[in-house]
């Protein structure tokens, strides 16, 4: 059986994953979406009515071993200086990162912002 | 030509340095000289200035203080997803292909504090999302065995630093196979151990709730000497368990083949057969011979194995795609200079740009498992049946010792077969994704030759935190095979 997903879901789909499709990938991405979907339909016939999910098996032991267990201090302590978290990064402006303006406050000069 | 190293293991180099038979500056120049004059990709920036430095100084401190771990002095190389502070850490993609972090991740700080000289970093499929390692932006990882052949992924250019002799041992990881397939394809062992037992503390992440870094070396006592060094608590990983560090290299050293008999291995029907030829004949050998050393066989069931590659596939993706969520050009790596007006698009382009297809694949498909109106049917059901298989293999379990498995059905293919396939390329993930969902410590042992004369093996799965026993029948199967031993 060939399972189908519409163009239309996949731009919304790519738009959730913040990514962009170019109009001729579509076909592309399209069948991969099929292939993938085929390839885990086989978990439909497996029946799991009040089966408890297993996410992370640590956390389940950490549950039920409290050696284990274990919270940081809520103390100050030293962390990476404003210097190195800014090296990496692509645009700096005043010690902030610089990003596009998030939102328009109608004041022409204000097309750029930072956090 | 290939330089020949003196010493082919790291337990064999680690009791030349402790003898004064060989410096550490010996070896590293050695394995240099090797990474240099090789052609197989496997390294995305090599450290030779500073391996220079860092055994030259540790020559110093073995002569001061006397040697105080197996891997001190001991030249080695690390998968390009630890983070290493100041050295630029790619992950194999153009998303961080500038990003040099600021800090150590719990695995380069180990091997740091203990001495190793690292040689460099080696190539993978871009954030682990492969199992043939064609899928870096740095091109694919050739396979030292036969150039033609993929080195198998994700942790490609570790297997293949360890086979061209340009590195003792290297820590990869292992999310769904990730260690143990470019292991079996390059005639090495491999350990995924225990999820939990290993700090993934700066480990850039794929799938949180698989991920585990697993030593690959030429012997299994080799794993054991690494395995010492990185099973420490580490209170900055939330999911690294209290299990204590494994001190089990005096244990192994004191073993004999011996230790064999009356093991029960469990088999599952159909495992074997499901393989090629070349391969089943020689895992039909390797059972036959654990038989010989008193072992016994006893047939398991293990009903849900087959959905364990969808199962892996909607949790992996998921797990990614809220992981690669972190990516957006604006606090480090690649930022696209479009002209998109707004910042949601600005970040779209980065990510559009800066991922892979394979990674972009995946997000997609993740971001579909969870999303409104389709996590239930699709993460949630995945997580269920997760359970589900967790449970087979923990009845399974009260029947043996052990599971034996394949871990791949065939030797290493042609660079470019699998690629141009892709169902082929996730089916290729059939025999290891279990035990990467179920959490349990599984071990990749090469055994005999197949097809072109590439090596096959096996894999043997242990019970829940059993890394050490899993160790100790892995080397006195190395013992009894005079494979690779002291």
């Amino acid at each position: 059986m060939t399972l189908k997903m519409n163009q239309e879901f996949l731009l919304q789909l790519a738009d959730l994953a913040m990514l962009k499709i170019a109009p001729e990938e579509l076909d592309h991405y399209q069948k991969c979406m099929e292939q993938f979907l085929e390839l885990v339909q086989s978990l439909e016939k497996i029946q799991t009515e009040n089966v408890v999910p297993l996410y992370n098996l640590s956390r389940e032991m950490i549950e039920q071993d409290s050696s284990s267990r274990h919270y940081r201090q809520d103390a100050i302590k030293n962390s990476i200086s404003l210097i190195d978290v800014l090296k990496n990064a692509p645009e700096v402006k005043m010690n902030q990162f610089k990003v596009k303006a998030l939102m328009e406050i109608g004041q022409e000069n204000l097309h750029e912002g930072t956090t | 030509m290939k330089v020949r190293l003196k010493m082919k293991t790291l337990y064999q180099s680690h009791l030349a340095l402790k003898n004064k038979e060989v410096s550490s500056l010996e070896l590293t120049r050695e394995c240099l000289k090797n990474a240099k004059s090789s052609d197989h990709n496997t390294y995305i920036s090599l450290l030779e200035d500073t391996a220079l430095k860092e055994a030259a100084n540790v020559d110093i401190n073995i002569s001061q203080n006397g040697i105080q771990s197996y891997v001190e002095g001991i030249p080695y190389s690390l998968k390009d997803l630890f983070i290493t502070e100041g050295v630029r850490t790619t992950a194999g993609s153009k998303m961080l292909y500038n990003y040099i972090p600021p800090y150590d991740g719990f695995i380069s700080k180990a091997f740091k504090n203990a001495g190793s000289v690292l040689i460099g970093k080696t190539n993978l499929d871009e954030f682990g999302m492969g199992s043939t390692n064609e899928h870096s932006v740095f091109g694919s990882v050739k396979n030292p065995l036969n150039v033609k052949k993929i080195s198998g992924g994700s942790s490609g250019g570790s297997a293949a630093s360890i086979a061209e002799n340009s590195s003792y041992f290297s820590v990869g990881s292992d999310t769904g196979g990730s260690a143990r397939l470019p292991a079996n394809f390059c005639g090495l062992v491999a350990l995924k151990p225990s999820y939990g037992r290993v700090s993934r503390y700066g480990q850039i992440a794929y799938a949180s709730s698989l991920d585990q870094a697993s030593p690959m070396a030429q012997s299994v006592l080799d794993l054991a000497c690494v395995m010492e060094n990185i099973t420490v608590k580490d209170d900055l990983d939330e999911t690294n368990l209290n299990l204590g560090a494994m001190k089990i290299v005096n244990e192994l050293l004191a073993l004999d083949e011996s230790y064999l008999k009356g093991k029960k291995i469990g088999l599952s029907e159909n495992l074997v057969e499901s393989c090629d030829d070349d391969v089943k004949r020689e895992l039909i050998k390797a059972l036959a011979h654990l038989k010989k050393m008193g072992s016994e066989l006893v047939t398991i069931s293990l009903p849900h194995l087959k959905e364990s590659i969808a199962t892996y596939y909607l949790i992996a993706t998921s797990e990614a795609s809220s992981n690669l969520a972190r990516y957006s050009g604006i606090h480090f790596g690649f930022k696209s200079h479009s002209n998109s007006e707004s910042h949601q698009s600005s970040s779209q382009d980065s990510r559009s740009f800066g991922f892979g297809e394979e990674v972009k694949k995946r997000l997609l498909f993740g971001t579909f498992a969870l999303s409104s109106g389709f996590h239930e049917a699709y993460y949630k059901k995945a997580s269920q049946v997760r359970r589900i298989i967790a449970e087979d293999f923990l009845l399974a379990f009260l029947k043996c010792d052990f599971i034996f498995s394949p871990v791949s059905s065939s030797v290493a293919s042609d660079i470019g077969a699998i690629d141009s396939d892709p169902m082929k390329l996730y089916m290729n993930d059939l025999y290891t994704v279990p035990a990467s969902l179920t959490g349990l410590p599984a071990l990749s042992i090469p055994f005999g030759k197949g097809q072109h004369d590439l090596p096959t093996g096996f894999q043997l799965i242990g019970k829940p935190y059993q890394d050490s026993e899993l160790l100790k029948i892995g080397h006195s199967f190395e013992l009894s095979t005079g494979r690779n031993v002291l």
